[in-house]
């Protein structure tokens, strides 16, 4: 066997109607881009792997509000386990950035960092979509002193001006959002390693890949 | 939250158990879906409330639907078969079906001390704890309130925004048993120190997740292979119940109950000769073809007789079998020997399949995961989700045989072919008054919070989740078997070093208080061992209705009810329930939750 590391993260990706939430995905992960509009439908998280170093492959999922969980609180299901966060707004739509920090508050108040990473928010990337529009003269570019005052205050470690469109930033955002967090875990697993925090916490999954089955003591 | 779309194929009412699995399947054939809940949670009977809401509920079951009941009274009553659009309109209030299920809430919080709190600290807490009420005024009750408020909120330097809830939830609870006159003198020391254990664990809020109507996956359940199956069980983990016990009147102990081949030979809490019974016992049950004769003497008789007369099993082996391993929930006089056999059987195939354990628990709230699971998959093939939006009528057509769609308390207007719902969604004057009889139960209920894990065997991890039963004793006065399941960080159920225990009997008697029937079982455990501090203990009685009581001649024919959830430990019930609802209303040519065509996890 190689010693080759594997991590496996979940980011959430939110935001408001229509702020490109899909598009990022699609880019990111397939590398495809389309000016059609379809809410979202079907799609439930996208996987990519990243070959990180020689020793590092981190298979980041990707997790897209389902379109129509918008109305309600999304489900326990979505948030649970998530370690990364993006929220997008529309450059080009101001009122897509009022809803930036009901986002933020959202996910602080239903998910924390594992407890054996000392339990925190997790990290959250504020990404200012569709930059592409405004050299065609929709909205304009952030301010990047009050953006950076913004994220202080509201606990954002980074924002960036992206475009699915023209595949600015996207990279660079989910690669700094991937650092800081193999970042905590690296620092908690050295800290943790002697203590043997997670000493026989067994979880079982069932699914069809038969992981964890194994036969048991039946009579 | 207003939509655009007011048109469905169905509209879906309540995110318990049954109906999410309806949500679920029903948006995976390429139906349009309005999932609806009249609260801000998920699970309606079947939901997980962290601690902060479990106060919030206690709160609204102690006005004992009093909110609910206004609000209907403040309704015209006539509304009831008035038209809108020409359309007959039918009530609708499920707040008040959903406080009307629970009875006999009671909530005990214990004083403890913060593990931070200097002398200084402590001796402003406890300075001169006695306050004297002087009652004989206006609003006696607010007068008491307020000063005990103040009283309590002076002691704690610059109280945080938890403390003061802490201190309202407790005045709150306090002035309850208040005398509504005269005037007396009052120690606030318990008080102060139940202001700790409550702001301790309203700051770890999140952490606790109480069940109201817990349950386990059994692990060869058709739940399980429905999860597996349909890929929504990747939504989920699990954490196994791998041990068992059954409380032993005489000795007053917790015995652990053997449940594998090694475990028989290796506990000693069995003779020998025992063992070899028991062996005897397991291996007809396992076995694929019993012996027709033994079938033909005992079948139709108790199993009891069948454990005494050919297995030569009695005493503590005998109430092993019966409610720890075939989990008879009833008296064991109703269940014969071929039903004994069936259930050890099922219990036995069970075990192994995901390790040493026959159930699962999924982690943090139970059949509430399972049920966001579901409403997850029902989101992702495009179903609509409307929390917090209570329902106030069923529009109906001319002679009230088919309902054309609801209205919302907001005014909101939308329409179906179908309509699902669970019970509280359903109009009173559609049940059955005779089948309400005979298909209403009551389940006794408690939660327990501690600070160690009450029952608990040597060697084995305080983490562990466990089960226990304590069978039937007229010793103890317990009439039928109470079932204990007790949870811990490992199921993210409650905070690390706490341990949350549920306790849950069958009950005749829906006016007799779920603690009459419950507390010789909890002081056991709390007796169990002289570390165990209580924290919190909440007892109800809960209502299972079976959606078999409503009339058909009354109900529209295109509205379902699904059955609240039932006292049987585990899932199976409601998902069969919901594939008998699916083929009623999707057709027999539909496939109920297909397998997906993709695999999220391998696609790139
Ligand atoms: C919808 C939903 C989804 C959930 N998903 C998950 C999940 O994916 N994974 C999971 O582990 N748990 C999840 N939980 C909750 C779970 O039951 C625990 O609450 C969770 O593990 C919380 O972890 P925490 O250690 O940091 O606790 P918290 O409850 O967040 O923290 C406890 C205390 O610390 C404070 N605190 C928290 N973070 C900070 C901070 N950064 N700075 C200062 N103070 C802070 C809080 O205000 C609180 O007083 C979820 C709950 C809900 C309702
Ligand atoms: N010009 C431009 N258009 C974009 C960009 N990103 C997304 N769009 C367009 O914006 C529209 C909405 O994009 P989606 O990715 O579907 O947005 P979403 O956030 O997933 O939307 P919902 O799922 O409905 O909430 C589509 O028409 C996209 O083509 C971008 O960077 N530049
Ligand atoms: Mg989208």
């Amino acid at each position: 066997m190689s010693n080759v590391r594997e991590y496996l993260y979940k980011f959430l990706v939110v935001g408001d109607l229509g702020t490109g939430k899909t598009s990022i995905i699609k880019r990111y992960v397939h590398n495809i881009f389309s000016m059609h509009y379809k809410s979202t439908i079907g799609v439930d998280f996208a996987l990519k792997v990243i070959q990180w170093s020689p020793e590092i492959v981190v298979r980041l999922q990707l997790w897209d509000i389902a379109g129509q969980e918008r109305f309600g609180n999304m489900t326990r299901v979505y948030y649970k386990e998530a370690l990364g966060a993006f929220v997008v707004y529309d450059v080009t739509r101001p009122q897509t950035f009022e809803g930036v920090r009901k986002w933020k508050a959202d996910l602080d108040s239903k998910i924390s960092l594992p407890e054996a990473w000392g339990g925190g928010n997790i990290p959250v990337v504020l990404l200012a979509n569709k930059s592409d529009l405004i050299g065609e003269g929709h909205g304009q570019h952030a301010n990047p002193t009050e953006m950076d005052t913004f994220c202080k205050e509201n606990g954002f470690i980074k924002w960036f001006e992206t475009s699915a469109k023209d595949n600015t930033n996207i990279d660079e955002a989910a690669r700094h959002l991937v650092t800081t967090i193999l970042g905590i875990e690296r620092e908690h697993l050295d800290r943790h390693d002697a203590e043997n925090f997670e000493n026989n916490n067994q979880q079982l999954r069932v699914d069809s890949r038969d992981k964890n089955r194994n036969d048991g003591g039946c009579c | 939250m207003n939509l655009d779309q007011t048109e469905f194929d169905y509209i879906i009412l309540g995110t318990g158990l049954t109906e999410s699995i309806l949500a679920a399947a029903i948006a995976k054939t390429g139906k349009s879906v309005l999932h609806v809940d009249d609260a801000d949670y998920y699970g309606g009977k079947w939901a997980a409330h962290s601690f902060g809401d479990l106060l919030k509920w206690i709160r609204t079951q102690r006005l004992d639907g009093d909110i609910a009941n206004k609000e209907t009274n403040d309704a015209p009553p006539s509304l009831n078969g008035l038209s809108i659009d020409g359309k007959h309109a039918v009530n609708v209030n499920a707040l008040k079906a959903r406080n009307e299920s629970i009875r006999h809430v009671s909530f005990f919080c214990y004083p403890t001390e913060s593990d931070n709190i200097t002398e200084d600290d402590k001796s402003t807490l406890y300075s001169d704890t006695n306050i004297l009420l002087d009652m004989n005024r206006e609003s006696p009750l607010d007068y008491a309130r307020d000063t005990i408020v103040k009283a309590l909120s002076d002691r704690f330097t610059n109280p945080s925004k938890i403390t003061k809830e802490a201190i309202e939830f407790e005045v709150d609870q306090l002035v309850l048993g208040f005398p509504p006159t005269s005037s007396f003198s009052l120690d606030i020391k318990d008080s102060i120190g139940r202001v700790q254990t409550l702001k301790e664990a309203l700051d770890a809020s999140r952490h606790y997740n109480f069940d109201l109507s817990p349950k386990l996956l059994s692990c060869r359940g058709e739940m399980v292979e429905v999860l597996i199956k349909s890929g929504i069980g990747r939504y989920l983990e699990f954490k196994g119940l791998e041990e068992s016990y059954v409380f032993e009147a005489e000795s007053q102990t917790f015995d652990k109950v053997p449940i594998s081949k090694e475990d028989v030979f290796s506990t000693d809490t069995i003779a020998l000769i025992d063992k070899r019974k028991l062996m005897r016992f397991l291996t007809l049950a396992m076995s694929d073809e019993i012996d027709p004769s033994i079938l033909e003497t005992y079948g139709n008789q108790p199993f009891k007789t069948m454990l005494e007369e050919k297995f030569k099993i009695n005493g503590k082996l005998q109430m092993a079998i019966i409610y720890a391993i075939a989990l008879v929930h009833d008296d064991a006089e109703k269940v014969s020997a071929s039903e004994g056999l069936e259930k050890t059987r099922a219990y036995l195939k069970s075990l192994g399949r995901f390790g040493r354990c026959a159930f699962l628990r999924p982690l943090y709230g139970g059949a509430s995961e399972v049920a966001q699971a579901f409403c997850r998959a029902c989101a992702v093939h495009g179903g609509i989700y409307m929390l917090n939006q209570p329902v106030d009528k069923f529009l109906l057509n001319e002679d009230r045989s088919q309902a054309s769609g609801i209205v919302t308390r907001d005014g909101q207007q939308f329409t179906s072919k179908w309509i699902i719902g669970s019970m509280e969604y359903m109009n009173e004057e559609w049940i059955s008054k005779q089948a309400e009889e005979e298909s209403t139960r009551w389940t006794s209920r408690a939660i327990l919070i501690t600070n160690e894990p009450p029952i608990i065997s040597e060697g084995s991890e305080k983490e562990n989740i466990r089960f226990s039963v304590f069978p039937p004793s007229e010793q103890d006065d317990i009439a039928k078997p109470i079932f204990a399941l007790q949870l811990s960080i490992e199921s993210m159920s409650c905070p690390r070093n706490k341990y949350m225990t549920y306790l849950s009997v069958i009950s005749d008697e829906p006016e007799r208080d779920a603690k009459s029937e419950l507390e010789k079982a909890v002081e056991k455990l709390i007796k169990n061992s002289e570390h165990i501090q209580p924290l919190f203990l909440l007892y109800y009685k809960q209502r299972s209705q079976e959606s078999s009581l409503i009339a058909t001649d009354s109900i529209p024919k295109n509205i379902i009810a699904c059955s609240d959830p039932d006292e049987l430990l585990d899932l199976d019930e409601p998902l069969s329930e919901a594939q008998k609802v699916f083929i009623r209303c999707c057709g027999e040519d539909e496939e109920f939750l297909p397998a997906p065509e993709v695999d999220p996890d391998l696609e790139e």
